[in-house]
């Protein structure tokens, strides 16, 4: 890897990583959220600051070239962040039922209790 | 609301034309039961409607699913120190000359849900041909697992007393189409399913919620459902 190629890499992690906590600071993005982000980030920085790492890796499973082992790297993220979204949206739509079922038993025992109270 | 120790939910989505003519059809074979309709998000007039015919409507204020609006419906019940609940579904398909009956079986017969089946009569009904087939899939897959033939999975016209009640408001009920995986996590439950038969009729307006192609989600959705219940069937005997 070329030394300008090495700088620009370990650039853009550190500046992933700095907007990453900029944004949990902001609490625009909670910290059980960031977790995969920062990870991504310093996955990144260690694969720019030692390509020997990647070559290992390709070593490993038996990749032709390096630069598949991080699309599969890229791509496995990914489906992660995927799953995870999945499993976060299924737990947010169990929530919004109960609450929306919540709000409506609510609202009708409000209306039977001012309907007693006329009567 | 009337006093009574039972009550009839009505889920209903968008069913404006349906629902007046259905809880009429309950009033005059049942005039002593209160009817709680639960309006689940609809579009158009049906709160409005079932209030105009004396139901008391509870409305989500979003859709969620006729088993979330079943659910709501066991919730109210509940709270409200109701014994049993008679589900009928809002398109006037289910015949509430039924309801005395499936009261009986809860109440004498000590049963827990009783299933309101339009197979175990006389009258014989045509069923779209993939809707046939999965409901064979799935009664066959509630025999081997509850070795119990149910012979109609889907119908939702049900009676549930309190202990089922108790069970059906737990956060595993489905949102949509609680019917064969319902049934078997009910029999890991401990809850005590009985069938009789009912007569069921076309609805008058409107779309069925298995048209088009959801009958595939459907079989899809059911068995992984049913998956789910039965991985975790000593969890739910221990009471979930």
């Amino acid at each position: 890897m070329d030394i300008k190629q090495k700088l620009l890499s370990i650039i853009l992690s550190l500046i992933l990583m700095g907007f990453i906590l900029v944004l949990v600071k902001k609490r625009k993005l909670r910290e059980e959220y960031s977790l995969l982000w920062l990870i991504t980030g310093i996955t990144i920085f260690c694969f720019a600051a030692s390509e020997q790492l990647i070559y290992f890796i390709a070593h490993l499973v038996k990749a032709i070239s390096p630069v598949s082992v991080i699309y599969l790297l890229g791509i496995m993220f990914l489906m992660i962040l995927c799953l995870h979204f999945s499993v976060t949206i299924s737990s947010l739509k169990t929530k919004l039922k109960e609450l929306t079922q919540q709000i409506a038993l609510l609202e009708v025992s409000h209306k039977e209790a001012t309907n007693k109270k006329a009567d | 609301m009337k006093k009574s120790d039972y009550l009839i939910i009505i889920p209903a989505y968008n069913e404006e034309k349906n629902i007046g003519e259905t809880i009429k059809t309950i009033q005059k074979v049942v005039p002593e039961a209160p009817i709680v309709v639960i309006d689940d998000g609809s579009s158009d007039h049906t709160e409005s409607v079932a209030e105009a015919h004396g139901a008391l409507v509870v409305s989500h204020p979003i859709n969620l699913g006729d088993g979330a609006a079943r659910q709501t419906g066991f919730q109210y019940a509940l709270n409200n120190n109701y014994d049993y609940v008679i589900n009928l579904d809002a398109d006037g398909q289910h015949a509430p000359q039924d309801i005395p009956r499936i009261l009986e079986a809860l109440r004498k017969e000590k049963h827990d849900i009783i299933i309101g089946s339009r197979f175990l009569g006389s009258r014989k009904y045509t069923i779209p041909f993939l809707r046939r087939v999965g409901m064979f899939i799935f009664s066959v897959i509630i025999a081997i697992t509850t070795r119990q033939r149910i012979s109609d999975p889907t119908s939702g016209f049900r009676g549930v007393n309190k202990k089922a009640m108790k069970f059906y408001v737990k956060v595993f009920y489905p949102e949509y189409y609680p019917d064969a995986d319902v049934i078997i996590a009910s029999h890991f439950a401990g809850l005590n399913i009985q069938e009789i038969p009912v007569d069921m009729h076309q609805r008058t307006y409107g779309k069925s919620l298995h048209s088009g192609l959801s009958p595939i989600y459907y079989i899809f959705k059911m068995c992984l459902s049913i998956f789910a219940s039965i991985s975790i069937r000593r969890r739910i005997h221990n009471g979930y």
